[in-house]
């Protein structure tokens, strides 16, 4: 048994006469998979989710049993000893440099909550969880790109975004967890109507339009899975897929308006952008325990990047004034998508974690984590001009348990803490074009972090 | 009777591209779906999220559930259909008691409960007021989440119980600029916002041996689109367009505040009347002003509302099987008044006097009816020994919409133009629905 070190609480244990057995929890299951669930990605994507999970450099697929099983593995669920409720804080500061400029860059806040649910039916157990991170300034931004703004891609507005995420899993044999859940993300597409008088003269003032309003956020299902073996007391190894996803808006917008009351205007656009794609990606993981108090987990993470569509929007544009008593433009170009040219990553994680302190009332554990993602985006020598760079991340935490609550408290109290770095290597962007409107630039720097959370988990 | 099942059950066979307000409309979990929409006094699982939080707290074991729900319209003006698409979701709830230990023993329940339209996640569809709108049957669907934790104050007085609860509904903002660039090729940079609004809501429930009394306050739940579209050096010169506002409502549910008494006159049945005041004089409309000095649409003009609601349940047992049989009536009063010609407003939301001293008019086609509501359900639960059960439910109800007339035709504005004589509206909806529990 290597899934928590620490088994200070044991399975809600029904008698074994309940026959309610595996099929009833495969059904359950299945019926998840198949109706739509509560999920939004990418702040995880980006930072991970949960504080042992951040302080170990996300390497957890393997032995992950709290509440971030939500996020890095959804069969970590059914690994868990008892029901566990956690809230906790993040906070990120991203000091992003273009030439020695700083870069606006949004700070990085989020409320994270998370909940286990685990049940033991007969010697099955079935677990439901719940993960939830909830950014303070939105639920989500999109923004279109201007191909001539430098701008992080990867950390301006990825992370403004909710993530909710609901999965189920099983444990029919000792030695193996399942789990799986479906996400969801919502693009948009609006469609406005404008009517009514366009005055010239002071428009602001004596214009009286009126519109109408159709719009519709729709919902992409993509899925999110895993598996953790335990193949012997020292070692465990873990799977997690989750699929891809991309987030597009259209707006449409019509306008059929008087001018002066002597003319009409005809208006029509429709533009179309990716603000958001999430690439499948793959988690492989091992957990060793050379000795109790010691645990060493190595995972490497396969991301999909080179099918990751253009960022660059597209439009189509017709603009006519009958009779023309004002010159308008003829012959309005749009734009069309350019690829990317991202491709695929692998980022290796390691992450140790040592019990310090053992003692009937107090458990300490200490934990550090590292690793390194290598930027999916080229050096950007055309048009675009997408910034990024290699990422080192490393991470210190700690783990404080306090076991001895009882009654009120069959179970223990933990808090988590973390501090981590990362380092963007600086890289120079040198432009084909001599005349390029942005011209050559270096872009690099650091993000700092620190999160708190408490856990509570019952027997 | 054919075309009545074909909605009843199309809703949930057919791929829906949906427009409803399910929760408010409809109610929330086939257990109080099928004594039309009760529950205040006597819900105790996930589906007191919605209809009173305290009810949480009544929950001796912890379960999950995952249900499906679906409807469909049969709307007429004029004895003509009017098409209006059926609605079909998801239903996610989960209880759970906190196992505190001690005084906190048996104290603390938390409850969730998820809806979640198959097709769409927000739908709005916000036309100008003169084209006839089924507005309250037409509301968008969205998704719904509601968050509860029941108290139980039994050591103070047995079977007394508190909850408070939250709501979370997304808001919309952003910003669209277009424009030609110095090369004449034209650019648009959008950014959009989902912000989170909470809305809170609390209930107090009391039982006894052979009754119970509820009492649960909902606040207001809306959700704002917001959007500003600036125009940049399409026309020549200093010529300028003005910036244009897109706002809308595609979401709201009124104050709400319900009192519930329940009678067991034997341990078999459970009888339970409810009257739930909606302030729906809050309502400001759907949609405002699209450039700053712009005039407003007719005000909706709705007026609060008092629903009475009667359910009915009979439960039997045999070994460990139970089974429960339900019912129900509502009467839904409309809250907004019959269509007409009414006063259009200025940007400050003041009615449009012409020079002749006359009212500007506009028609305003809210179009809404009083509903009987019809419902009937049942549950299977399968109780094993150790404690855990599975739990079936079904329901179904039939919203019979009272014919009404207005007061202006469904095109012209007065009665009598082009022969046109006064619109009047009618037809049905029927809503059906299944949940599968699982408790331990």
């Amino acid at each position: 048994m290597t899934k928590n070190p620490h088994p200070t609480t044991s399975p809600r244990t029904l008698p074994d006469s309940i026959r309610l057995r595996a099929s009833a929890s495969l059904a359950a299951l299945a019926a998840l998979l198949l109706a739509p669930s509560l999920a939004h990605a990418t702040p995880p994507d980006t930072y991970g989710f949960g504080a042992r999970a951040r302080a170990l450099g996300g390497a957890v697929t393997a032995d992950v049993s709290d509440s971030s099983a939500s996020y890095h593995n959804p069969a970590g669920l059914a690994a868990s000893e008892g029901i566990q409720l956690a809230v906790g804080y993040v906070d990120l500061h991203p000091f992003l440099d273009i030439d020695g400029e700083r870069s606006s860059v949004e700070r990085f806040g989020t409320l994270e909550v998370g909940m286990v649910a685990p049940v033991k039916v007969g010697n099955v157990i079935t677990a439901f969880g719940l993960g939830l991170m909830l950014p303070d300034q939105r639920l989500a931004r999109t923004r279109s790109t201007i191909v001539t703004r430098p701008r992080w891609e990867m950390y301006d507005t990825r992370s403004q975004r909710i993530f909710l995420a609901a999965n189920l899993a099983i444990r029919p044999v000792e030695w193996l967890t399942i789990g799986a859940g479906i996400a969801f993300q919502a693009p948009s597409e609006l469609t406005l109507d404008i009517r009514g008088d366009l005055a010239l003269d002071d428009p602001e003032a004596n214009s009286r339009l009126e519109h109408q309003f159709k719009g519709d956020l729709t919902s992409i299902r993509y899925p999110a899975a895993g598996f953790q073996i335990e193949a012997t007391d020292w070692l465990s190894f873990g799977l997690s897929y989750r699929g891809e996803y991309t987030l597009a808006n259209r707006i449409v917008a019509l306008a059929d308006v008087r001018v002066m009351r002597i003319a009409t205007l005809e208006f029509l656009l429709d533009t179309f952008s990716t603000s958001l794609f999430g690439p499948q990606q793959a988690s492989l993981s091992f957990a060793f325990r050379p000795i109790p108090d010691l645990r060493i987990g190595l995972e490497v993470t396969w991301y999909d990047w080179s099918a990751h569509p253009s960022l660059i929007p597209t439009e189509e544009i017709v603009l006519g004034l009958d009779p023309p008593i004002v010159e308008v433009p003829g012959n309005i170009g749009g734009r069309s998508a350019i690829p990317l040219g991202l491709h695929d990553t692998f980022v290796p994680r390691i992450g140790v974690e040592y019990t310090a302190v053992r003692t009937d009332a107090v458990e300490l554990d200490l934990r550090v984590g590292y690793y390194y993602e290598n930027s999916p985006f080229p050096v950007q020598r055309g048009t675009t001009n997408f910034v990024d760079g290699d990422e080192h991340t490393t991470s210190i935490g700690f783990g404080l348990r306090l076991t001895d609550l009882e009654p009120t408290l069959p179970g223990h109290l933990q808090i988590n803490g973390y501090l981590l770095w990362s380092r963007i290597v600086e890289r120079t962007h040198v432009k084909d074009s001599l005349v390029d409107a942005v011209g050559d630039y270096t872009a690099g720097g650091d993000l700092l972090g620190l999160g708190l959370q408490l856990e509570v988990a019952f027997r | 009777m054919r075309r009545l099942i074909l909605i009843l059950f199309g809703g949930l066979l057919l791929p829906a591209s949906a427009l409803a307000s399910p929760p408010d409309v409809f109610g929330y979990g086939p257990r109080t779906q099928g004594m039309a929409n009760t529950g205040v006094a006597f819900a105790t699982s996930y589906e007191a999220t919605f209809h009173n939080p305290a009810g949480l707290a009544g929950q001796t074991r912890s379960g999950f559930t995952l249900g499906m729900q679906g409807g469909g319209f049969q709307l007429e003006i004029d004895g003509e259909r009017w098409p209006l698409d059926g609605y079909q979701g998801t239903t996610l709830g989960f209880h759970i008691g906190v196992p505190f230990g001690g005084v906190l023993e048996d104290t603390f329940v938390l409850g969730a409960g998820f809806y979640t339209p198959t097709a769409t996640v927000l739908r709005t569809d916000i036309i100008f007021p003169e084209v006839p709108n089924f507005v309250l049957l037409a509301r968008t669907q969205s998704v719904h989440v509601m968050l509860g934790l029941g108290i139980s104050l039994h050591r103070l007085l047995p079977g007394l119980r508190i909850g408070l609860g939250v709501a979370a509904l997304a808001n919309i903002g952003g910003r669209l600029l277009v424009g030609l660039d110095a090369a004449n090729q034209f650019f648009s940079q959008t950014e959009t916002q989902l912000l989170a609004g909470f809305f809170p809501s609390a209930g107090v429930q009391y039982e006894s041996e052979r009754w119970a009394i509820g009492l649960a306050y909902r606040s207001e739940v809306q959700s704002d689109i917001n959007l500003a579209i600036r125009a940049e050096n399409l026309l020549p010169g200093d010529l300028e367009l003005p910036i244009i506002t897109i706002t809308a409502t595609p979401q709201y549910d009124p104050h709400s505040l319900a009192l519930e008494g329940v009678y067991r006159p034997t341990d078999a049945w459970r009888i339970a009347l409810q009257a739930q005041w909606r302030r729906w004089s809050a309502f400001e409309g759907v949609v405002g002003k699209t450039t700053s000095n712009s005039n407003l649409p007719p005000a909706p003009a709705f007026r609060d509302t008092i629903t009475p609601r009667l359910g009915v349940e009979w439960e039997g047992a045999r070994r460990r099987t139970t089974a429960q049989l339900r019912g129900g009536y509502a009467f839904e009063p409309t809250p907004a008044p019959t269509a007409r010609m009414a006063p259009l407003r200025d940007a400050n939301g003041d009615p449009i006097v012409r020079l002749s001293g006359e009212t500007e008019l506009r028609a305003r086609r809210y179009l809404d009816n009083h509903r009987h509501v019809l419902s009937l359900g049942s549950t299977i639960i399968w109780e094993t020994s150790g404690g855990a059960a599975l739990q079936i439910d079904i329901f179904a109800q039939l919203h019979l919409l009272q014919d009404r007339t207005h007061d202006i035709p469904r095109v012209a504005n007065a009665a009598g133009e082009d022969g046109a004589t006064n619109m009047v509206t009618s037809g049905f909806v029927g809503v059906a629905g299944w949940g599968l529990t699982f408790e331990w």
